[in-house]
């Protein structure tokens, strides 16, 4: 058991402006001078306005301080500045600690006298805990100059190209080939380049021909290991090759599905799924010089039956609806819980889409569908007609009738994102919905999820999600080198019985088994031959410091550098 | 090789992502605040979690606030407004104002991230904001959840017994000039009530809509969880009009039951309105000055890159904090590309 | 007339807990003399070992505050501490010690004047409680 008693302790005691003068009393600083271990007591005005702990750094050389307690504010106030310590090399910033006496004491606490012996056993016990700090290093790993995009659509394109632009040679890995060939996203706008197929021309040929991206096709992700910096992302090429490409960063960029709701009658032809009523209109185009009489000349729409709670589908409706009802004569009938309008420009839209003579109704419970005379009718409960005090059901005949399509995580989705280290969601969709994530980040460094493959979204939202992820991409490998603390979990080989639950438990993968230290656990077979075996080791770039890891070995084999369970023993300890 | 600067307009969540991502490319921003705090609208939110997170994003903003605050490479100016702009892409030259003094800023682009002024509820005098002292507006409910942590009267300091929430205030509204929909109203509402449900399953909330606009990757669930709370009515049906009780402080508030047709009022301890996103009021002079295109709604375009003009967040249209923060990040990509690579 | 003051330990996850800790104050509520603060970079590093040292050093009752669930800033954190919050409260059933000594909270960081709230709260219900037997 580590002994407390070392150290020589230097204390700075912050005033911060004043307001801890009233506390900070003539009895308060001797008895702070006075507790053990602490060889030196300084004062500052205001530590963080008076431009931090460098200024101490020529007295703590008189009085070979090798640790410090700051007696003021929090500890999150002084973060910045104990980064700056490091820079001035006098002393480790994780020797430092910090009884907090202004939020947590002096604001807190009403009482004055209470105040004051609070902040004398804080102070006491903060010295008291600094006798077991160690210092902490800093390690810096290479960045190799190279991202891996996995997907085949316009956002795994788009993310792409924006590396490559960038002068960051990029490998395009899809199991697709050739590459855009299914054009189904460009459903998945809502407003959309003025020519879509141009567009998504143009976007495959940068593709092909960028100097910078590397496009693999037919191919499969088989492996992925390692941390940010050096990933080594094993593919297998059509052949049956196995190919590993060493990457610094991840950019999974799938897309969604959707399936056409096959429920009931819904098989018949005169059901068209959302998705193909661009196609249906362009077989009937206004002016088309052999253009026969339409098959539809009434049209309906039935949303919300599924999707209800995605924007999408009612801007496709809408806009398809104008459409057909201002170039193709028909009556259009949307049928909708709620009119979603939430997308930028969609308000607008319902507003000329009634003008033009769209017929909106809501309904609360579904319509009921049947056939009368080769047209399919829809009975529905107008929630408005309700208002009137009718209650009555109307009954609309169309020669067609538009339903929108499931939205479904696709389950090569969920393989890859299993594959990267990516939880998913209740629904199968590739990472919790997190804040502290977001969109874009991953909880494994290096890694980002983008598109479709997260959450059905409108196309111009997985591009802009695509953008933000090639910036975070580029701030990464910009950088030939990225710095680090190793104020992370370290496994001791010794006593690591290989039960893998930290490696299970880590949710930022940063856990992997390896054979490694002189003397992993070892033991002799019958035959008296030394046998050693592999250990858990923790990849310092990819921890974060949280020690959940810590929590859970039930052999205590890994500990948190930057706090030991000694230290907590010792906070604990009266 | 010239020290490229930023100058970024308007300290909310976009501007502080911003200048946050651009320290990441090791290019310097000053942030230019008029508020003498950062953070915007969203400063003053409150946490929306119920027995789960709710995704309000209240905590993310704080904590980019914090982030933000101890860069070196990003400069801060509080209680402070750009006054003049010359120069053009490559080599702005600012001339910012604060308390009493002015100061010259180079930047080598500009980013406009002026956000929203809330609508001012009070224009809508129908429903009483102003006028009875139970009528409170959603930032007014923030704020009291932020710092007493659960709703109470105005009027009493008493827990009420039965909330509403009025949605589309200042938002859909042909008659004040706002068609537009701002967005965020109906998640936002939603997270309100399940969260004050949750801290206090007493109290019966009601939802008075047009139509539910979803938002977010998590808004299936919000939804759903709503419909199924027995406590929580959603009333597809807006007010015509609120009155007040004096006596007991209680609001009443008219509309249309939807089950049968008829005019009915209903009393309630408490009254959100549920206001939505308006273009500042100042936008005019920032976005004069800057030659800022405004779409038809009066929230700002972006102008063409090669102006070195940049626009993020909220001005541009109603978003919600996610959608800000996703935005700000596409935005400095294309600023770093303008800038000349990273 | 003994007054007993409840010492509680409070076990404050940094990017939560312990900012709401540290606003509480300045949004004008109070917090016990008695409480004591550990901060712990995430609420996944508290133990089963580290909750049984707080009660077996005498502290009458201890909180354990996490982040709201999905809100974790190490996705899993809160979920992997309430598994051993229960293994405890089960430990602490067969030794008869109260259940209500021990307790798991949600909090975000810009809840200062909700963790105040659960820290009076847990005050009123440990002086009823009295002095914890182990002490």
């Amino acid at each position: 058991m580590k002994s407390t008693n070392h150290g020589r302790i230097g204390v700075v005691v912050d005033h911060c402006g004043g307001a801890l003068s009233s506390l900070l009393d003539e009895d308060m600083i001797q008895y702070v001078a006075g507790l053990p271990q602490v060889v030196s007591c300084h004062h500052d005005e205001d530590l963080l306005s008076s431009g931090g702990l460098e200024k101490f750094n020529d007295r703590w050389k008189e009085t070979r301080i090798d640790r410090l307690v700051i007696v003021g504010a929090s500890p999150k106030v002084y973060e910045a500045s104990f980064r700056r310590v490091r820079e001035t090399g006098r002393l480790n910033p994780y020797m430092i600690l910090v009884a907090n006496v202004r939020e947590q004491v002096l604001w807190a606490i009403c009482d004055t006298e209470q105040a004051k012996q609070k902040a004398k056993a804080l102070v006491a016990e903060t010295v008291r805990r600094a006798g077991c700090l160690q210092p902490i290093g800093r390690e810096k790993t290479d960045v190799s100059r190279h991202v891996a995009v996995i997907g085949d659509g316009v956002v795994a394109m788009k993310a792409a190209l924006g590396l490559a632009d960038a002068k960051i040679p990029v490998t395009l890995v899809t199991d697709s080939h050739p590459i855009g060939e299914d054009m189904t996203e460009l459903g998945h706008f809502h407003q959309g380049p003025a020519d879509p197929r141009g567009w998504w021309g143009e976007m495959v040929e940068r593709v092909k021909s960028h100097p910078e991206l590397e496009l693999k096709t037919s191919t499969d992700l088989r492996d992925f290991e390692g941390s940010f910096g050096d990933f080594q992302l094993t593919i297998e090429t059509p052949g049956g090759t196995l190919e590993t490409i060493r990457t610094s960063a991840v950019i999974l960029a799938m897309g969604y599905e959707s399936a056409p709701q096959r429920e009931a009658i819904f098989g018949s032809d005169r059901f068209v799924p959302l998705s193909q009523v661009a196609t249906m209109l362009e077989t009937d185009r206004p002016g088309q010089v052999d253009r026969k009489p339409a098959a539809f000349r009434t049209v309906g729409f039935v949303l919300d039956l599924v999707n209800e709670a995605f924007p999408i589908d009612s801007a496709n409706a809408i806009r398809h609806a104008i459409s057909l009802r201002r170039d193709h004569d028909c009556s259009v009938y949307v049928l909708c819980r709620d009119v979603k309008v939430s997308l930028q420009g969609v308000e607008a839209q319902y507003r000329r889409a009634r003008e033009v003579g769209v017929v909106f109704i809501k309904y609360d419970d579904p319509p009921r569908f049947s056939f009368v005379n080769g047209q399919i009718n829809m009975d529905v409960k107008d929630v408005s007609s309700r208002m009137r005090g009718d209650e009555y059901t109307l009954s609309i005949c169309a020669d067609r009738v538009v339903l929108n399509e499931r939205f479904l995580s696709s389950k090569r989705s969920q393989t890859l994102a299993k594959a990267l280290g990516v939880p998913l969601d209740r629904e199968g969709y590739a990472m919790v919905d997190n804040p502290q994530f977001g969109p874009v980040k991953a909880s494994r460094r290096g890694v980002f999820v983008v598109g479709g493959c997260r959450y059905p979204q409108p196309m111009e939202e997985a591009l802009t999600e695509a953008e933000a992820a090639v910036l975070e991409a580029k701030q990464l490998v910009s950088r030939k080198e990225f710095g680090y603390d190793l104020a992370v979990a370290e496994v001791d080989p010794a006593k690591c019985a290989l039960c893998l639950t930290c490696a299970r438990v880590c949710p930022h993968s940063a856990i992997t088994i390896d054979r490694y230290a002189e003397k992993n656990i070892y033991a002799t077979d019958g035959y008296g031959r030394e046998m050693t075996w592999d250990a858990a080791r923790v990849l310092p770039v990819q921890c974060y410091g949280r020690g959940i890891c810590v929590g859970s070995c039930p052999t205590k084999a890994i500990d948190l550098k930057h706090q030991t369970d000694h230290e907590i023993s010792v906070h604990l300890t009266a | 090789m010239r020290d490229r600067n930023v100058l970024i307009v308007g300290g909310g969540i976009a501007g502080i992502t911003a200048a946050l991502e651009l320290a990441g490319l090791e290019i310097s921003s000053t942030i230019v605040e008029r508020d003498a705090d950062l953070g915007g609208q969203a400063r003053f939110y409150a946490c929306k979690a119920s027995g789960e997170c709710n995704r309000c994003f209240a905590c993310v903003v704080d904590h980019r606030i914090h982030e933000v605050t101890r860069r070196r490479n990003i400069r801060i100016m509080t209680g402070s407004r750009l006054k003049r702009v010359g120069g053009g892409p490559g080599g702005f030259n600012a001339l910012v104002g604060s308390e009493g003094h002015e100061e010259e800023v180079d930047a080598a682009a500009i980013l406009v991230a002026t956000g929203i002024d809330p609508f001012d509820a009070q224009q809508k005098p129908e429903l009483g904001y102003g006028l009875f002292e139970n009528v409170i507006t959603a930032p007014d409910l923030n704020e009291m959840l932020r710092t007493k942590g659960r709703p109470c009267r105005p009027s009493d300091d008493a827990v009420p017994s039965r909330i509403g929430f009025v949605q589309c205030v200042g938002s859909r509204d042909q008659t004040i000039g706002h068609p537009w929909c701002s967005n965020v109203c109906c998640a936002y509402a939603l997270r309100f009530m399940r969260a004050i449900r949750h801290g206090n399953p007493a109290i019966q909330t009601t939802f008075f809509y047009l139509d539910i606009q979803p938002l977010g990757k998590s808004f299936p669930s919000l939804l759903r969880s709503c419909r199924q709370d027995r406590g929580m009515r959603l009333i597809r049906s807006l007010p015509s009009r609120v009155d007040g009780d004096t006596l007991s402080g209680d609001v009443s508030v008219r509309f249309i039951d939807g089950l049968s047709g008829e005019i009915v009022e209903e009393a309630f301890g408490l009254l959100v309105l549920s206001v939505g996103m308006t273009p500042r009021s100042d936008a005019e002079q920032v976005g004069d000055f800057l030659h800022l295109p405004r779409n038809e709604d009066g929230f700002y375009r972006s102008p063409p890159e090669n102006s070195g003009i940049f626009v993020s967040g909220a001005c541009k249209g109603p978003r919600d904090i996610g959608g800000s923060i996703i935005d700000a990040k596409a935005t400095v990509g294309r600023m770093a590309h303008h800038l000349g690579g990273s | 007339m003994t007054s007993f003051v409840p010492r509680i330990v409070a076990f404050c996850c940094d990017k939560s807990a312990y900012v709401a800790a540290d606003r509480a104050g300045r949004l004008g509520s109070s917090l016990p003399a008695s409480l004591e603060i550990i901060r712990v970079p995430c609420a996944g590093r508290v133990d089963v070992i580290h909750v049984l040292q707080a009660i077996e050093q005498g502290a009458d009752g201890v909180l354990v505050f996490a982040c709201h669930e999905d809100n974790c800033h190490s996705l899993t954190g809160n979920r992997v501490v309430q598994v051993r919050i229960d293994r405890v409260h089960r430990l602490m059933e067969e030794i008869g010690l109260e259940r209500e000594r021990l307790e798991l909270r949600h909090v975000a960081s810009t809840n200062g004047a909700k963790f105040a709230q659960i820290v009076e709260r847990k005050f009123q219900e440990l002086e009823t409680l009295g002095p914890s037997p182990v002490r």
